[in-house]
């Protein structure tokens, strides 16, 4: 795994779990490819990260599970947005792009 | 919300471990399936695919690990791990394991104990409703340094309606009773208190109401009794309510008074002192109207207040509003009553009344003491720690070696010595409930309040926070440093290496401890030492198999009406009978066999006040400080029973009794010159010590010398007639003071003590002798019964109380410092086998090692004395106000206690020094 560029942080990692089940319940492999195209190939998600944001996200109470069955007819674990998740989405998508505004106009001062 | 979740998650977690292992394995095995497809998906081959999934994933054990060791539940798992790891490792080395229980058991019991008698004495609060906002208000006589004198009604009023510190003031005024009816004759004692006492106190009734305010004007006579006496005397009846007591009133020339009894106060409530247990208003006292109008004479001056101080209010505020009020009053009012003490008002809180400053103060000292016991004992364990740190050292660094963090190493070590902290603490809270129920039994009596000890949550807290303290002084430095060292020296060194910084460490340690049991022992060997002073005083009479008979003759009816005039030919008649009954009775008791003397003495062990003033002619008038000259009576044989060795003059005798009969029922002349009175009065004879004559007559013969005591009744003249040997009659710490005696007259409802010298065990005597007083005075009452010895021990209790026990501490901090040092020699000796074999191939001579061993160990504990010893001499000024007749940096004591530490220390280091001997060379240099 190419550690240097794309390595996702923490707290984007959240926002962008958070993202991904907006529009839809989904299992981990899923979350992870979904978040791997939308960006184009840029962020690779780390998979023992993703787990360990899932049981802390799971704790804090942003997103909900239940073992459902795949497509492949196999025993699947699907996360899903609660409430609480779609608040905390809303509210770090409009902290995100209120910094990177910041930044964007202190680069071009 | 999501605190509930992470809760029942985590618990989840632990409890039902393999379902969630399941999940974890399925999800992750869900997640490779996944990633396999995708990969398949995308042209490879299952095979290939599956080894990309894999690789993607990064290792699978490792995200499971990852998963799993996060959380609380996790960190909870670890400590759990590490309790039973660290658990299994202390049963494998049982020795040691016992050794560390028994020395933290001991430290933390003994402290624990300790802060159980603080709690009882000081912390835990009177039963009385916010008791910190209490304080008596006394009268101070500033010129004479007494502090505590009761106060006149008027003078309380006035204190009472003009504060601005208290939200009410109540007074109240304690006394014996004497409790009559079916239910027998009994001793007790009884308070007189203002109607609003109860509710300064903030205390009401278990059954039934307190006394109010109306009841000061009600016509019947009511009273509100303690549990104890509902219980004695009533057998706990639930109707008592309403019921009557019959109380026989001291002074009171009618019978008993009927009373009725309108409530009982719960257990455990107690006012003034523990044995008042009847209250009733002041204003049904039969002399109470007469008195109040009064503000100078003494006998009017019997009250104590007590009032609450407002809110924020401290004490010395409070004591300037009132001193504010002394002073208004003193400019209104003059007397010409030179023994009046002022309009001064002193103002203490009431715990301070109870247990005094002193009392408080070396209460202190002993904590402080006993927490230095347990520094001790830490220092012990943390040498022990070190020392088998030292053997695992090995064990560390091949764990560290392959990767385990520092901080967790030392974090297993913590968890280790918490462990044995808290095992220690458990012993030390079984340790302190068998040592508090001894020492309530022992130090009864010598010390207030010691009565309510008891292991209740606050003492359990102290124990709790001690054990956790102590786990972490002592474990701490261990774990650094036994975590710290390099690891590849340790793996090269091998397993007797030992680092430097551990060596050193421990050296320190015992540096410490040594310091430590210097403090203790210095502060113990002036304690000693002062209470050895004290014993060795001469009291001045012989106090061995001498019976101590409190009695208390019976109340006569009062005299049929008769002519005013003829009262006091009456009175002295009926006195002369009461002397007669009296002798009569002393004659029986001294007729008893194995009875040597028979005396009685107004109060042998001046449980009472004394004079304040005397009056000599020819001499300047005197005003005297608190206790500095004593009265009392005594009968003809007292100083022979008591073997009082008389110095000049003669005893006092059956003659110089009727003399004052005469005395006390002569006319009384009021209008003549002090010179006329002197000459024409008829003195009443008495016999002075010799502290007397050394105050007042210096260089003339005392005998045949004439003085008076009441200068506003100066008809009352005494004459000299001998002088005795001083005594010691209020301890042995307090040196003898001028007293005078005159001839013994019983007065009906007085008291006295009884002295019986017998040939053995005056204990044996007493059924006889009370036999002999039933018959000779039916009524007579005797409340207590004791030994002179018992009451000459009563006055130094409390000092023998202190000094055992810091005694006893230092004892203990003594035989862990040996220990301790022990210990180290021990393992030195162990270390450095090697180098011994080494030593004794070359020649050297067993006792030349055994020498060079026993001065090496010395080395720290020398350090220690010699540090402990300026400690010592800066740490004992604390208590010097403890000490007798001996300085707090007294080099006696001081060289005594370094010579003790030092001879213990060399036992300490010799007994092991000694395996040095038995070392063979060749095993020793074969070893390694």
């Amino acid at each position: 795994m190419d550690e240097s560029s794309t390595d996702v942080i923490q707290g984007t990692l959240d926002m962008l779990i958070l993202k991904s089940l907006s529009l839809e319940p989904m299992h981990g492999f899923g979350i992870a490819r979904r978040i791997e195209q939308i960006s184009k190939g840029v962020f690779k998600v780390n998979p023992s990260s993703l787990m360990l944001a899932f049981k802390r996200m799971e704790r804090s109470g942003l997103i909900d599970s239940e073992w459902r069955a795949t497509e492949n007819n196999r025993r699947g674990k699907f996360y899903r947005l609660t409430e609480q998740g779609r608040k905390q989405l809303k509210a770090e998508t409009r902290e995100w792009e209120r910094r990177t505004s910041a930044i964007a106009r202190l680069l071009e001062a | 919300m999501s605190l509930l979740r992470t809760i029942t998650s985590g618990l989840r977690t632990l409890f039902r471990k393999e379902e969630v292992e399941r999940e974890l394995d399925d999800e992750v095995a869900q997640y490779v399936e996944a990633a396999t497809e995708a990969h398949m998906r995308s042209g490879l081959s299952r095979a290939a695919a599956a080894r990309a999934a894999r690789i993607d994933l990064g290792g699978i054990e490792t995200t499971k690990e990852n998963v799993r060791s996060s959380g609380w539940d996790a960190t909870v798992e670890t400590l759990f791990r590490d309790v039973r790891y660290a658990a299994r490792g202390l049963a494998r080395n049982p020795g040691f394991t016992i050794v560390v229980v028994l020395t933290l058991a001991l430290g933390i019991g003994v402290n624990t104990v300790m802060f159980s008698v603080v709690n009882a004495v000081m912390l835990r609060p009177l039963p009385y409703r916010d008791a910190g906002r209490l304080a008596l208000v006394w009268t101070d006589d500033t010129r004479r340094a007494l502090h505590a004198e009761p106060t006149a009604f008027a003078t309380i009023v006035d204190w009472r309606n003009e504060n601005r510190t208290f939200n009410d003031i109540a007074f109240y005024s304690a006394g014996r009773a004497t409790l009559s009816g079916t239910a027998g004759r009994e001793r007790s004692r009884w308070a007189f208190v203002s109607g609003n006492l109860f509710s300064v106190l903030g205390v009401s009734p278990m059954r039934g109401r307190g006394i109010a305010l109306n009841d000061e004007t009600g016509a019947e006579r009511v009273v509100v009794i303690s549990h104890s006496l509902w219980q004695r005397r009533f057998g706990s009846d639930s109707s008592v309510i309403g019921k009557t007591l019959e109380v026989e009133e001291s002074g009171s020339k009618d019978g008993p008074v009927t009373m009725h009894i309108i409530g009982v106060m719960p257990a455990g409530f107690y006012f003034p002192d523990k044995q008042t247990e009847i209250w009733t208003p002041a204003t049904t006292y039969w002399r109470f109207r007469r008195e109040s109008i009064e503000r100078f004479a003494p006998w009017a001056r019997r009250w104590t207040s007590i009032g609450r101080l407002k809110p924020n209010v401290a004490v010395e505020d409070a004591q300037a509003d009132l001193a504010r009020i002394g002073n208004r009053l003193s400019a209104t009012y003059q007397t010409d009553i030179p023994d009046f003490p002022g309009f001064t008002p002193n103002v203490v809180r009431i715990l301070d009344a109870v247990a005094g400053r002193n009392t408080q103060s070396a209460l202190w000292v002993l904590l402080g003491a006993v927490g230095l016991v347990l520094l001790v004992a830490c220092a012990n364990v943390a040498n022990l720690l070190l020392a088998r740190g030292a053997t695992r050292q090995q064990e560390f660094a091949i764990r560290r070696a392959i990767g385990a963090a520092r901080s967790r190493i030392v974090r297993q070590l913590v968890v280790e010595s918490m462990l044995l902290a808290t095992v220690g603490g458990a012993g030390g809270v079984l340790l302190a409930v068998f040592g508090t129920r001894a020492l309530a039994v022992v130090a009864a009596g010598r010390v207030p309040r010691i009565e309510e000890i008891a292991m209740d949550t606050r003492v359990l807290l102290f124990a709790a926070v001690a054990s956790f303290v102590a786990g972490i002084v002592f474990g701490v430095v261990p774990a650094l440093r036994v975590s710290r060292t390099d690891a590849s020296e340790s793996l090269k060194a091998g397993r007797q290496a030992g680092s430097v910084h551990i060596r050193r460490t421990r050296g320190l340690l015992i540096v410490a401890e040594c310091a430590l049991a210097m403090v203790l022992l210095t502060g113990a060997g002036l304690l000693l030492q002062s209470l050895n002073r004290v014993k060795s005083i001469a009291p001045g009479f012989d106090a061995a198999n001498v019976l101590v008979v409190r009695v208390e003759f019976p109340l006569e009816a009062p005299p049929a009406a008769v002519e005013r005039t003829q009262t006091s030919r009456i009175e002295a008649a009926r006195a002369r009978g009461r002397e007669q009954l009296m002798n009569e009775m002393i004659a029986r008791v001294a007729a008893l066999p194995g009875v040597e003397g028979v005396g009685i003495s107004d109060d042998m062990f001046v449980n009472g006040q004394g004079n304040t003033s005397i009056t000599i002619p020819g001499h300047p008038t005197d005003s005297l400080g608190d206790g500095e000259l004593n009265d009392g009576s005594v009968t003809p044989e007292l100083f022979s029973t008591m073997r009082v060795p008389l110095r000049r003059g003669r005893y006092v005798t059956r003659d110089d009794a009727q003399t004052k009969i005469r005395a006390l029922w002569s006319l009384v002349i009021t209008d003549q010159s002090l010179r006329e009175k002197e000459q024409r009065a008829i003195a009443e004879p008495v016999v002075v010590n010799e502290a007397f004559v050394r105050r007042f007559f210096p260089a003339e013969d005392p005998i045949g010398k004439r003085f008076c005591i009441d200068p506003t009744n100066k008809t009352y003249w005494y004459v000299i007639v001998g002088v005795v040997g001083d005594m010691h009659r209020q301890g042995l710490e307090k040196r003898a003071i001028p007293e005078y005696f005159g001839p013994f007259l019983p007065t009906p409802n007085g008291r006295a003590d009884l002295i019986v010298r017998t040939q053995r065990d005056p204990v044996a005597a007493l059924p006889a002798v009370r036999r002999a007083l039933a018959a000779a005075i039916p009524n007579i009452l005797i409340p207590t019964v004791s030994t002179a010895d018992q009451q000459l021990g009563n006055f130094s209790a409390e000092r023998d109380f202190q000094t055992w026990l810091l005694t006893t501490f230092a004892t203990l901090a003594l035989a862990l410092a040996g220990v301790g040092i022990y210990g180290v020699v021990h393992y030195a000796v162990a270390e450095r086998t090697r180098e011994i074999g080494v030593r004794v191939a070359f020649g050297a001579s067993p006792s030349d090692v055994m020498r060079l061993l026993v001065l090496r160990g010395m080395r720290t504990p020398v350090l220690g004395i010699a540090l402990g010893l300026g400690a010592a001499l800066g740490v004992t000024r604390l208590m010097s106000h403890l000490l007798f007749g001996v300085g707090a940096a007294d080099p006696a004591t001081f060289t005594m206690v370094a010579l003790v530490l030092t001879g213990v220390s060399l036992l300490a280091c010799y007994v092991p020094a000694r395996q040095a001997k038995r070392v063979d060379p060749m095993t020793a240099l074969r070893r390694e």
